[in-house]
């Protein structure tokens, strides 16, 4: 089982993607560096989280031109699992590998802060080692993070079950004060159409040690380590 | 415009001049004096603050790299060293406080991957007039922004700081940047070279007609007139400035 970190330039999330993998889940990770033009063999690609390009012009629309996201989309769309956090969220709706877009926070400041996310789709290869309304703590440090879908849109990610995850008070209840950059509906992560590519704007490889204050984000990484063995053993057979 | 002009348009004294004159026998041509004003400035060179600077302990089992260089290094056991500097940039983030902030963050980040550290933290020491008054928002709100925006693109995490408000920073706000960086106390580079014909090369953010004369514009008071002096200020470039830190920490071949 082998993971693809993905390195843009002004990536910075890349080392603490890479560390996870590697020191806690004790799987193979490899850096991938944004000018190459095939991805090798990997079993998931993670895009990391970062300024890609200093986010000028936009957050990620510079990066989605960059020669490996070619190779992605093919892997995306062989049906490989594709992770986007944080910029690698804006990258993938900007690559529109991801429905909808990230707007700058509603009061135009940069948050970093401990938040509660509730996994509203539990049946994705990234989510199903966790129970449906299950609740997660995870850290978020963006400026730009605001979902927003036009209303026909939101409404085709509701009747396809796409959105994954929601800002949550505690106890899984969405509310105004729980929403840290006015995100439409509270919404903090969405898949695409068939569910292999997910992308979100909180950290969950920033919250997988005990010394980093949470390890509800391991949930995430244990579900697909979960899947793919499975699949490895539907192969075995 | 005469040299005997253009010398103290740049901030050096008659008598800095005339020293000029005698270390290189003859008159400086017009870049020859530009680099002089610059790295004769209080800002670079601590001229008029250097007998104050000594009084501090600077030597110690510990110290590997005191004064001098880019950034003082401090053994910490293990085989690791911590490296760290602080510096201000008032003036500059007193006429435009967003990229006076972000470049204060910028150069001292240079100064520890310089080293061949891996910067982990930066910390900051500001003091600020009232913020009932229109200025002191703008102020306030442009340095915070110019620290935090700089440090987030970096990757590197504000952690710590100290702040006061106090009616005499008024006109002049106290914008202090702190980086500390760690790497294994074996690895350390230092900004000398030795030996004849080895090549140079020197990188950086791209040059523009932002910043020039900065370090002067920082070393001389604070007046009515410093507002038109806004250009000396140099705009900063955060992404080049991550590039900059990936490409020297790998070719300084640091396994991080």
């Amino acid at each position: 089982m082998k993971f693809g970190v993905i390195v843009f330039p002004g990536s910075n999330c890349d080392l603490d993607a890479y560390h996870l993998v590697r020191d806690v889940l004790k799987k193979e990770v490899e850096y991938i560096h944004y000018s190459e033009k095939s991805i090798g063999r990997q079993d998931v690609i993670i895009l990391p989280g970062g300024f890609t390009y200093g986010d000028y012009l936009r957050s990620g629309a510079i990066a989605r031109f960059s020669p490996v996201m070619n190779a992605i989309a093919e892997f995306a769309d062989k049906g490989g699992p594709v992770l986007g956090i944080c910029n690698g969220f804006q990258v993938l709706t900007e690559a529109g590998l991801l429905p909808g877009a990230l707007y700058r926070n509603h009061h135009l400041q940069f948050r970093c802060e401990q938040v509660f996310v509730r996994v509203d789709n539990n049946s994705l290869p990234f989510t199903l080692s966790a129970s449906l309304g299950k609740v997660l703590e995870m850290p978020v440090a963006h400026g730009d993070g605001s979902y927003y879908a036009p209303p026909e849109l939101l409404e085709e990610l509701k009747a396809n079950d796409q959105i994954v995850f929601r800002y949550t008070d505690q106890n899984g209840d969405v509310t105004p004060q729980a929403n840290p950059n006015g995100s439409l509906e509270n919404i903090a992560g969405v898949c695409n159409r068939v569910g292999n590519v997910v992308g979100l704007m909180p950290h969950p490889e920033r919250a997988g040690e005990k010394v980093l204050g949470s390890r509800h984000g391991l949930i995430i990484f244990k579900s697909i380590i979960s899947y793919l063995t499975g699949r490895e053993v539907v192969r075995n057979v | 415009m005469s040299d005997q002009d253009l010398h103290r348009t740049l901030g050096l004294t008659d008598h800095e001049y005339k020293l000029i004159t005698e270390q290189m026998g003859r008159e400086p041509n017009e870049v020859e004096l530009n680099m002089y004003s610059v790295m004769w400035s209080e800002h670079c060179s601590y001229k008029h603050s250097r007998s104050a600077l000594k009084l501090f302990p600077t030597t110690s089992p510990r110290v590997i790299q005191g004064p001098g260089e880019n950034a003082g290094v401090v053994d910490i056991g293990d085989g690791w060293a911590v490296v760290f500097k602080i510096e201000s940039h008032n003036h500059p983030s007193a006429i435009e406080p967003h990229q006076g902030a972000a470049t204060g963050v910028g150069g001292i980040l240079r100064d520890i991957y310089t080293m061949g550290a891996q910067p982990v933290a930066f910390l900051n020491s500001l003091r600020f007039g009232n913020l009932d008054t229109a200025r002191g928002r703008y102020l306030f709100d442009g340095v915070v922004g110019g620290i935090g925006g700089y440090g987030n693109c970096v990757g590197i995490p504000t952690v710590a700081g100290e702040i006061y408000f106090e009616p005499c920073y008024e006109g002049n706000p106290l914008v202090n940047a702190m980086c500390v960086g760690i790497m294994p106390a074996d690895q350390l580079v230092l900004g000398k070279a030795s030996g004849e014909g080895n090549l140079v090369v020197l990188v950086g953010a791209l040059t523009g007609r932002d910043g020039i004369h900065g370090v002067t514009f920082a070393s001389e008071e604070l007046s009515e007139e410093s507002e038109e002096k806004r250009p000396a200020v140099q705009v900063g470039d955060p992404f080049t400035g991550k590039l900059l830190m990936d490409a020297t920490l790998k070719q300084s071949a640091r396994s991080w």
